[in-house]
């Protein structure tokens, strides 16, 4: 008899990783499922919520591994959580940028540190419930990372900054399904989590409100980190209580009112100083992208580029032919695009394959 | 696939009599012990049958016992209950570092009503260290609790030396001993000892029912009123047919008179001998101090016992470390950081704890399946 290929299964609790687990499953698969306690809330909040990775949530990731007969374990990454993302969170805030902590969930702790326990485990494969395609590339010999059938599902931009050496051990079942599909299996399937509401949330921030977790984290004193509102010409038009509660290209929740509306232009963090201006201040010419992570070199210096996680994409090319080894370049739209935010993602494709992507430094006038 | 056990000191299987001697009080004697009618007759004399049974196993008088819904109960029974009848003329509570979290947390709680606290370090074996003992004995201390036996690693306790000089003092000493009975010969009379804790599920018998031992004309406040059952001091409808399976596992223990335990403990050497030689880095947690001969706490150093005990799990054997947590992730185990081990070291040890049903047999396959998983990780790194 030949043997069952192994999986972990990663289940968060939510109807999509519940239904890879399952779909492996029936598959013929020997599956494991494995929950990330990542944060502490109860050490950290007194407040009730619920989002990915609280208690409620193993407990139903529990009920999907009872229900599907396989074994399950909690396994503890509290310690690589707090170091990969949440400090990094806070850290990018003070530093004036605006951080995507779930990128580096998946890049440091989800296929880094789980996926080293998998193998601990003598499991084949690490699955997920992510919307992205692994395709193996006759023609390289290589996997590569398509975007998901479900277009407005594609979680490829969180998946970027994956070491390409793991992507055979990656399965992605859902990557050729609709969501509505998926929650029809989720019934067909008598999951609990067939009729669970989307989380949108950061899981380690409570009631959304990052800035609230940010004072919680500081160690100065709130002073050190209240400024000034500026005006392009440098003229003070109010006072903020904290720089990190603003981000670049924001328009709502300035709180000034002038005749046209008003943006985050640029924030200093060593003045703490928020400058506000016009949208025409906002438009890019290109930005610079550092730590670039590939996955597929791109054929030609022509991409399409994602600055934050939605369908919008642009045109840009590179200035020079990038390499395995370009870990930070400049990369220029074709037209100007406003609210190129540092700190966030600037992701590659070219069609629907995942080049790679890197972390915006600052956009180029 | 056939599971292979070796996790008795966590809990263990029912053994096939205990089954049938609770299914009497399941099926058709249901009555309520306190009614006056036969069927509350009936229950009753389930009830007093299984209290003499443990009081033989114990050697203690069937008075002097306390039933309650388990060892933690009857920690927490005797370390509240002692502290609100005897504060605030008495205020200090001595336990040891290595006690079980049914102690140390109740003595936290207690710490935060008004007690004082001292806890005990252990030496490297994890024996608890009574030369500190002595000095910490003042005239407000209310009472002295330490383990007959550790759980993690099976370490004996010097209870006879401490008791003495703890009785001494006219301060009361409570003893857990749910690890120890139907390890070692016990007798509650004979010991230097005022209260001790024990569980039925240690001993093969059902969960949800334990006892607290109370000497003779020894008072206590009641931690749950509403009745007169156990003599007021613990009310609430006797849970009679798991006091009937509790009093037929000490019946079993009874009958084998040690002899189970003796093979038992031919097999644990074994196991030990067998692994020192395959492995010559693990060490032995309380290896050179006494013993009970089920329990082995083995150190692997290089490898996480999380990683151990996941494989060991999938591959049919079940074995345990330190506390789980409520997250269900491994913490370092507080004994074995007792014991002066590293953080490292606390988290690559494993207890394996036999029972009844272990065989040469499941030794064996056990420590071909535990040395296939050392030798894939350590080539795999």
């Amino acid at each position: 008899m030949k043997k069952k290929k192994r999986v972990v299964a990663a289940l968060s609790g939510g109807v999509d990783s519940s239904v890879a687990a399952a779909l492996l499953k029936e598959a013929g698969y020997d599956v494991i499922g494995i929950s990330m306690q990542l944060y502490d809330h109860a050490q950290n909040e007194t407040t009730r919520f619920d989002s990915c990775c609280s208690l409620k949530e193993v407990d139903v990731a529990r009920r999907v591994a009872q229900i599907l007969e396989i074994p399950y374990y909690v396994l503890n990454f509290e310690k690589a959580f707090q170091e990969k993302v949440v400090d990094y969170f806070v850290k990018e805030y003070l530093n004036a940028r605006t951080p995507n902590p779930c990128v580096k969930c998946n890049s440091d702790v989800k296929f880094k540190a789980l996926i080293q326990k998998a193998k601990e485990l003598g499991a084949d494969y690490l699955a997920t419930g992510h919307y992205v395609k692994n395709v193996l590339n006759a023609k390289t010999g290589f996997y590569e990372l398509h975007k998901a059938k479900d277009v407005s599902k594609d979680q490829s931009y969180f998946l970027f900054d994956i070491d390409r050496n793991e992507l055979p051990y990656l399965l992605f079942p859902l990557g050729d399904l609709l969501k509505t599909h998926v929650r029809d299996l989720a019934k067909r399937f008598g999951l609990p989590t067939a009729h669970k509401p989307e989380s949108m949330e950061i899981c380690f921030i409570p009631n959304n409100d990052y800035a609230a977790f940010i004072e919680k984290k500081l160690s100065s004193p709130l002073s050190k980190v209240a400024g000034n509102v500026v005006s392009s010409d440098g003229k003070i038009l109010k006072q903020h209580r904290g720089y990190y509660q603003y981000t670049v290209g924001q328009r709502k929740g300035i709180g000034l009112s002038q005749t046209h509306p008003l943006y985050v232009v640029e924030i200093d963090p060593n003045l703490k100083q928020v400058c506000v201006g016009k949208k025409a201040d906002l438009w890019m010419r290109g930005l610079i992208a550092k730590d670039i992570n590939w996955l597929r070199l791109p054929e030609t210096q022509e991409v399409s580029l994602k600055i934050r996680h939605s369908k919008q994409e642009w045109q840009a090319r590179f200035s020079e032919t990038v390499s395995w080894s370009s870990h930070a370049q400049p990369i220029f739209f074709q037209d100007r695009v406003a609210a190129v935010t540092p700190g966030q993602a600037a992701v590659f494709y070219q069609d629907d394959v995942l080049l790679g992507g890197g972390w915006i430094e600052r956009g180029l006038h | 696939m056939k599971r292979i056990y070796f996790d008795y000191n966590a809990t263990s299987p029912l053994r096939p009599e205990v089954y049938e001697a609770m299914s009497v009080y399941l099926k058709s004697q249901f009555g309520n012990a306190s009614s006056i009618h036969e069927e509350g007759r009936k229950a009753k004399e389930g009830v007093m049958v299984a209290r003499e049974s443990l009081a033989q196993v114990s050697g203690c008088d069937p008075e002097e016992i306390i039933f309650t819904s388990g060892g933690t109960e009857a920690n927490n029974l005797a370390l509240k209950g002692a502290f609100e009848y005897f504060y605030p003329q008495k205020k200090k509570i001595i336990v040891s570092e290595i006690e079980h979290p049914s102690i140390l947390e109740t003595c936290d709680y207690l710490a935060s009503r008004g007690a004082t606290l001292v806890k005990l370090p252990v030496t490297k074996e994890g024996i608890v260290d009574a030369t500190l003992l002595e000095a910490s004995l003042s005239d407000d201390t209310l009472l002295v609790s330490v383990q007959y036996v550790n759980h993690e690693t099976g370490v004996i306790q010097p209870i006879q030396d401490m008791g003495r000089l703890v009785q001494s003092k006219g301060i009361l000493f409570h003893v857990d001993a749910v690890q120890a009975l139907g390890k070692l010969p016990m007798s509650f009379s004979a010991l230097p000892v005022d209260l001790m804790s024990v569980s039925s599920h240690k001993i093969s018998g059902p969960k949800g029912i334990g006892a607290l031992i109370l000497k003779q004309g020894l008072k206590l406040q009641a931690l749950v009123h509403g009745g007169n059952q156990e003599r007021k001091r613990r009310g609430g409808t006797e849970n009679v047919a798991a006091i009937v399976g509790f009093g037929k596992a000490c019946d079993l223990i009874s009958e084998m008179g040690g002899q189970d335990q003796e093979r038992i403990e031919k097999l644990r050497n074994y196991f030990e001998a067998k692994l020192k030689s395959q492995f010559p880095t693990i060490s032995i947690q309380g290896e050179s101090v006494p013993r009970v001969g089920n329990t082995s706490n083995i150190t692997f150093e290089d490898i996480t016992s999380e990683t151990l005990l996941l494989n060991l799990d999938l591959q049919g054997v079940s074995a345990s470390s330190g506390a789980a947590c409520s997250s269900g992730s491994l913490d370092p185990s507080p004994v074995l950081l007792a014991m002066g081990l590293s953080e490292n070291l606390a988290l690559s040890s494993v207890r394996f704890s036999f029972g009844a049903a272990t065989c040469q047999n499941e030794i064996d396959v056990a420590l071909k399946i535990l040395s296939n998983i050392v030798e894939r990780f350590r080539a795999s790194v």
